[in-house]
């Protein structure tokens, strides 16, 4: 009787960005690190301006489609390494939804998210706990944030806990805004140590497997012992810059 | 959009530009940072084909192996002969170290496990590693052992992290990129990559950063700043990406145990492999070829030749890394030391010192004449040194990062010589310009020395009556050190002095260091005054004592004569002035009023200058400021002989 033989776990993690605007040109980079975070591939693009018919046709989500549709597949596409995960810093990445061979992240410095409710959300919080309207005065913010749920209708402020998750994925979209086009109840909020991560409820693998987010969790923590989640974006900007220096 | 792709042989073509990307420009898989290493899988079988004894021989032996944590690839093999008839004392010389590289891409799985073992073991190893290390850069570090020891959840990259420094002289894009693309320090050092017993200060990150991507590098951090730790880091960086797999390390004689004890300390998992012994046994150890790391002394460099760099004929071994510690040995560029470091198979090379500049600026091309030949020439400005040099020297000095290191407090005590001392003096002072005046044009330096020595011997003890004025300065400060339960240097440019203060100090339990002391001993002779507590004096000879020691428990330090050079000096304060310093470091230098000493302490703070305006790039210094003929004449009012200035 042969047993049948278990699936090694990915030992490598892809950082994508982009950077630049449609007007100068986009350039994407693609760093593949290792379980220490040592590099094992590097891809990056030249600059990717759109012509005329791409900005009319695709008008607002344009950056969404140079970013997600072109270069993240062009460069996703390059490599034959077996990914845990895809990192992006680049919310217009998320376009590629789960086009891609692996769990496309989000991730977050902890700079760009609200790491405490701010008092009008603690008030909001108390709001919808007690059901009695705070005297906040002209606050037509707060009350948006709190009843706008498109982004996670799964995601009802039922405590605190659940309130601050909330809050600094929103804060941090509200931040960089989302792009059109994104599906913002495809991704969950996940705290790894300073840092935030949007990752992804409906990833199904190239193989058909479909993998959840306790999964993705687990496997990035695997590299997070050794890996900052926002440091390795750093290397694809200086990367890049050393690219364009050397024409 | 135009498809053009670069750095793939063939350029790709695309049926529609519309819909990709205009290119993929280039795809590298970075370069030979990331090449796999694979661990061996049957160690039984590798190492009885490497070892051989000293002729050449195969050894019959049996293996054991040790793995050093759990990290994986992580493997060290200790082979050991079964040869019944060898005995012991062979054995154990027999004994060599396997090291393998651990494979760059661990397993999953073996990971996971070692990270949850390890949060397991963090409080029982805090609770050990807590006490505050000894030696270079080890000692003043937040936090305490635990603390140090814990692995966060997460490990968490600093706002400005320490990158690996591109050097100039790479200008191939990807090789460039190789280096861009590489963690920053604090990933490497971090628990996952490297485990380090104490978190390294951040001068000392980016001493690592400098010498990681340097072909050949001067650090020239001032003593105590820990440029052995530093040197040590890179090494185990490089070993660990592949970039190196043999090394040498070159030092003076008395300072091999103590860099091999520093080895031990900072990268316990690195062989090391001192030579030593007869000649047969020093021609195999430098002719192994799989010893990671040997260490040499520039007394052997010439002597064994033969064996690292033999005529006419190819050299065994090409070292990947050369570094000479206290490299002012072979600043003259012309001396057989130089000449036998230079002629060392290498592919890449630093010195390390603390004093690049010596005497004057040739000492620096003299160095450079090792690291990269013809790169400095000689007879160039102090500016134009320093703009020359300045990417590959790399100096540091505590006022500068070491803000929290205890104050050094100089005081010069000026010593009026007792009445018998000083008659001994003048008499022979009068003696000896009479006689160097009577010499005329046949008079040399060495006759000038001699009486210099003649009279500073004089300002130690008269030799008629065996008085000091300066040991009875001395023994009042040291009742105060001991009194206080404190340990003091006690430095002389003569052994003979030192032999005379032994018993003279006996109340306070002298020990010696000095030439004379047997290198066996040598580390007994720290250990006691180290340790024990009755113990508060060493004596120690400037040549033997005023490098690579770490004596940071030692509160005073007194010059009981002066040295010609003040970067020798610098170097013996510096054995108590360093990382790890309890308290402030109290300076005594004594100085005879109205007689030589005070002459030529004038003398060594002019030199102190010229090393400030080379190594800091200020302008318009004199240039030469070294001891001159003019200036040692001087110190007798005398001029310089016509014959000599030819």
């Amino acid at each position: 009787m042969t047993r049948p033989e278990e699936k090694k776990r990915p030992t490598h993690l892809g950082f994508l960005t982009a950077l630049g605007d449609p007007a100068r040109g986009v350039i994407g980079g693609f760093l593949i690190l290792n379980l220490v975070g040592r590099p094992t591939e590097f891809h990056c693009t030249a600059p990717v301006r759109p012509n005329r018919a791409q900005e009319i046709l695709y008008g607002a989500t344009l950056e969404g489609f140079l970013c997600g549709e072109q270069i993240a597949q062009a460069l996703v596409g390059r490599t034959k390494t077996e990914l845990a995960a895809i990192l992006t810093n680049n919310p217009n990445i998320l376009t590629a939804g789960s086009s891609l061979k692996a769990p496309l992240a989000m991730v977050f410095r902890r700079s760009d998210v609200c790491a405490e409710p701010s008092d009008e959300e603690k008030y909001a919080v108390w709001e919808e706990k007690t059901g009695r309207n705070a005297d906040l005065g002209a606050a037509p913010s707060t009350n948006r944030r709190i009843d706008d749920e498109n982004w996670a209708p799964e995601e009802r402020c039922k405590d605190e806990t659940n309130f601050r998750r909330r809050s600094f994925f929103y804060d941090a979209f509200e931040r960089t805004p989302p792009t059109p086009g994104v599906d913002y109840s495809a991704w969950r909020p996940v705290a790894k140590g300073r840092n935030r991560l949007a990752l992804p409820t409906d990833f199904v693998g190239p193989d058909g497997r479909a993998v959840g987010v306790d999964e993705i969790s687990a496997r990035l923590d695997l590299f997070f012992k050794s890996i900052d989640s926002v440091e390795p974006f750093e290397r694809i900007r200086l990367a890049i810059e050393e690219a364009q220096k050397s024409g | 959009m135009t498809g053009e792709t670069s750095g793939t042989n063939e350029p790709e073509r695309r049926e529609n530009a519309q819909e990709t990307p205009d290119a993929v420009r280039f795809s590298i898989p970075v370069r030979s940072w990331n090449r796999r290493v694979a661990a061996p899988k049957t160690l039984s079988v590798l190492c009885p084909r490497r070892l051989l004894d000293e002729n050449g021989r195969r050894l019959e032996i049996e293996t054991k192996s040790l793995r050093l944590g759990a990290r994986p690839g992580d493997v060290r093999v200790f082979a050991i002969p079964v040869d019944s008839r060898k005995k012991a004392a062979n054995v154990e010389r027999n004994v060599e170290s396997f090291y393998f590289f651990p494979q760059d891409e661990p397993d999953a799985d073996a990971l996971e496990k070692e990270l949850s073992g390890a949060k397991k073991a963090n409080g029982e190893r805090g609770a050990k590693e807590g006490k505050d290390g000894d030696s270079d850069g080890r000692g003043k570090f937040d936090g305490d052992g635990a603390e140090k020891a814990s692995v966060p959840e997460f490990f968490e990259s600093p706002e400005n992290p320490t990158r690996i420094r591109v050097p100039n002289d790479v200008v191939k894009m990807e090789d460039r990129l190789g280096y861009i693309l590489q963690p920053p320090l604090e990933t490497w050092l971090g628990r996952r990559l490297l485990e380090m017993p104490f978190e390294p200060f951040g001068y000392q990150k980016q001493g690592v950063a400098f010498l990681y991507g340097s072909q050949f590098a001067v650090l020239a951090d001032e003593m105590g700043l820990g440029k052995t730790m530093q040197a040590i880091t890179t090494i185990r960086l490089l070993f660990r990406s592949g970039e190196c797999r043999r090394v040498l390390l070159v030092c003076p004689k008395p300072l091999v145990t103590n860099w091999k004890r520093e080895f031990e300390f900072w990268a316990p998992e690195i062989p090391v492999q001192i030579i030593e012994g007869k000649s047969d046994r020093r021609k195999w150890l430098w002719r192994l070829p799989n010893a990671p790391l040997r260490i040499a002394n520039y007394e052997l460099l010439n002597r064994d030749r033969e064996f690292y760099a033999p005529e006419g004929e190819d050299p065994r071994v090409v070292f990947d890394l050369v570094v000479l510690d206290e490299s002012q040995r072979i600043k003259n560029k012309a001396n057989v030391t130089s000449e036998a470091a230079r002629a060392i198979p290498r592919r890449r090379n630093w010195a390390l010192t603390g004093t690049p500049v010596e005497n004057s600026a040739e000492d620096l091309v003299g160095i450079f004449e090792f690291l990269s030949p013809g790169y400095l020439k000689s007879g160039l400005k102090p500016s134009e040194i320093s703009k020359t040099v300045g990417e590959y020297i790399l100096r540091r000095t505590k006022d500068k990062v070491l803000t929290d290191l205890p104050p050094k407090l100089i005081r010069d005590a000026h010593v009026d010589l007792t009445p018998e001392q000083y008659e001994s003096y003048r008499m022979a002072q009068e003696e000896g310009e009479i006689r160097l005046n009577e010499m005329g044009d046949s008079v040399t330096l060495s006759h000038a020395f001699e009486l210099i020595i003649r009279l500073k011997q004089i300002c130690n003890f008269d030799p008629a009556t065996g008085e000091s004025a300066k040991l009875d300065r001395l023994v009042a400060d040291l009742e105060e050190v001991a009194s206080s339960g404190r340990k003091a240097i006690v430095f002389s440019q003569w052994v003979a002095t030192l032999e005379r203060l032994r018993p003279k100090l006996a109340r306070f339990g002298p020990v010696e260091y000095s030439g004379r002391t047997p290198t066996k001993e040598r580390d007994a002779v720290i250990d006691k005054f180290r340790n024990d507590p009755n113990c508060h004096v060493i004596l120690m000879s400037y040549g033997a004592g005023s490098v690579g020691l770490n004596l940071q428990f030692a509160e005073y330090v007194f010059l009981f004569d002066r040295w010609w050079n003040p970067a020798v000096e610098d170097q013996a304060i510096n054995r108590a002035h360093r990382i790890g310093a309890a308290g402030p470091v109290t300076v005594t230098r004594f100085v005879s009023v109205a007689t030589i000493e005070e002459k030529i302490d004038r003398i060594l703070q002019e030199k102190r200058l010229l090393s400030e305006a080379i190594l800091s790039d200020a302008k318009g210094l004199n240039y030469s400021m070294g001891l001159s003929q003019d200036d040692i004449f001087g110190l007798f009012n005398l001029k310089a002989p016509r014959s000599l200035k030819k």
